[in-house]
């Protein structure tokens, strides 16, 4: 899954100042979103936050899952 | 979700859909699942996909603290601490600053909060009793200085942690996940130049101080001097300069317009900055032109970058379509264009009625060429599955490599697998690529000649064409290489 653009910083830094103009629409609304389950299967995911480094697991830890096509549908 | 004392978490009651899953706690690099650089394996929930017992790793961060000291082996406070880290930009090895730090009252200093690779530290400071009296004109004709002991009148050398002075021999410092690592660095002084330049003499125009500029690693970075005099009339230097190998900028005071003096040494005391052959700057003007069919961005950016693939210069393309680019020096540039509104390659370019492809161009010193810019939009995204035999691999690197790969480096796209197999790659500019899938391969320096070639020759052909939008679903899955 690609999370950020590497290719060129620049592009970064366009879409940097594009947020800074005054002109530009802030959290522009749009329609609603139908967020409305639709019935069917249901699924889990589940697993453990372990260090790296010792491999032991990680209490109190914050996990928080995406959905890819509808962005902060699920987090913790 | 907060995890339990046994570190686990559970979602449940989820839709069939792709989720990224993140991980944070204090004293760790927040990361996703499987994360590489800034890809990682999304999650597939659905019939017959195995979500269950996934391990996310975090990495604990490091801290990285030391002591400068100087010659008298006592503490240098004040001291420019400079963190470099080696990094991984666009596949490319390069080690650029990421941090400062001043050294307290005990010469001490401390990064924290830093993720595990390799690293160098550079030391700028001033020796507390340094002083640079004002040369006479008896001193340049190279009799000794009255009233200052030559002693006095030092600098030190930036320094690199393994204590040397030059940035190619500096030791590179391993951070590991978790690690508090403590170094010293320490400091001798070495003689201070007097550098000699030229100014207007009526003093109507005024004048500008030259500037020199010291290559470190990847970057040339400015070099402060202790500071400007006048010592005669027409006649001022540049004081508290230890001797190395510098380049030099400077105002041209008529025209106002910056000059050059590439990489010289500069070693000797009431040395003239000798100006008679720097290389004036050059101006670009660039004309951007769009496919007919497609619609202008609203908001379009060029910029340059150098030969060592810095970002030199950017502009926000006019309304006429243009950007013009002042005070560039010779050299090479290659031109990438940008909008937030989609993703843009230069097709061609042409000058003077001569085309030439891709965009890569050679500046002569002092010269004004226009430009005109030819723009290919990447409007397009393919999608497919890595497989190995019957079976979808999760996590390997899947890349979309052009024809003549170092001519177009701007084309390359990368994803990482999700757990189901699959891949995304948006963006993609018209041209001819072959694709490929290859295992464990994070580490490699892709973009550099001949790294991917064996690979390629195993990898599926794909071309998208100038006029394709959308979605360009693979009807064969990529087959995934071992490394």
């Amino acid at each position: 899954m690609f999370r950020f653009t590497p290719l060129v910083r620049f592009a970064v830094l366009v879409l940097g100042l594009t947020l800074l103009q005054p002109s530009a629409p802030l959290c522009a609304q749009g329609a609603p979103t139908d967020r409305s389950e639709a019935a069917g299967p249901k699924f889990k995911i589940d697993g453990t936050i372990v260090s790296s480094l010792t491999g032991m697991p990680l209490g109190q830890a914050r996990v928080s899952l995406i959905d890819t096509e509808l962005p902060l549908t699920h987090s913790g | 979700m907060i995890t339990s004392e046994n570190g686990q978490f559970e979602f449940g009651s989820l839709k069939p859909g792709k989720f990224s899953l993140r991980g944070a706690k204090r004293g760790y690099i927040s990361a996703a699942y499987e994360q590489h650089a800034q890809f990682s394996t999304a999650i597939v929930t659905g019939a017959g996909l195995d979500a269950q017992s996934l391990v996310l790793r975090l990495t604990p961060l490091a801290l990285l603290g030391g002591k400068v000291i100087d010659e008298a082996g006592d503490p240098v406070r004040n001291a420019n601490v400079t963190l470099y880290k080696e990094h991984n930009d666009a596949d490319m090895n390069r080690i650029t600053p990421t941090g400062n730090a001043s050294t307290d009252d005990q010469g001490t200093f401390e990064f924290e909060a830093l993720a595990p690779g390799s690293c160098y530290l550079s030391v700028a400071a001033k020796p507390w009793y340094a002083a640079h009296p004002v040369s006479s004109p008896a001193e340049r004709a190279g009799n000794p200085a009255a009233g200052v002991a030559p002693s006095l009148d030092v600098a030190y050398p930036t320094t690199y942690y393994g204590d040397t002075t030059d940035a190619e021999g500096a030791t590179p410092i391993l951070i590991k996940g978790g690690d508090h690592l403590q170094v010293e660095i320490h400091l001798n002084p070495v003689p201070a130049l007097h550098l000699v330049f030229h100014v207007p003499a009526d003093g109507q125009q005024g004048f500008s101080t030259p500037m020199l500029h010291k290559r470190v690693f990847d970057a040339v970075e400015y070099v402060q001097s202790e500071g400007t005099q006048c010592v005669d009339s027409g006649i001022c230097e540049l004081i508290g300069v230890p001797a190395g190998r510098y380049s030099v900028q400077f105002q041209e005071p008529k025209s106002g317009q910056i000059q050059h003096l590439s990489e010289m040494d500069l070693s000797k005391d009431g040395q003239e900055l000798d100006t008679s052959n720097a290389e004036p700057s050059a101006k670009i003007k660039l004309s951007v032109k769009i496919p007919r069919q497609r619609p202008f961005p609203k908001q379009l950016y060029l910029a340059l970058e150098d030969s060592r693939r810095q970002i030199v210069a950017y502009q926000q393309v006019d309304a006429a379509g243009e950007a013009t680019f002042d005070n560039l020096f010779a050299g090479k540039y290659t031109i990438h264009a940008s909008s937030p509104a989609g993703s843009y390659s230069i097709a061609r370019a042409s000058s003077q009625g001569v085309e030439f492809p891709g965009h890569d161009l050679d500046v002569k010193a002092g010269a004004s060429p226009d430009v005109a810019v030819s723009l290919v939009e990447g409007a397009v995204t393919v999608e497919g599955f890595a497989k190995k035999g019957e079976k979808h691999i999760a996590g390997v690197m899947v890349a979309l490599v052009p024809k003549d790969p170092e001519a177009h480096l701007d084309m390359f796209r990368r994803d990482q697998s999700d757990s189901d197999g699959s891949f995304v790659l948006r963006d993609v500019i018209p041209g001819s690529y072959t694709i490929i899938a290859v295992e464990d391969a994070w580490d490699f320096q892709w973009l550099q000649p001949g790294v991917l070639k064996r690979y390629v020759e195993h990898g599926q052909n794909l071309t998208i064409g100038e006029l394709m939008k959308g979605s360009v679903h693979l009807p064969d899955p990529v087959d995934v290489q071992p490394r």
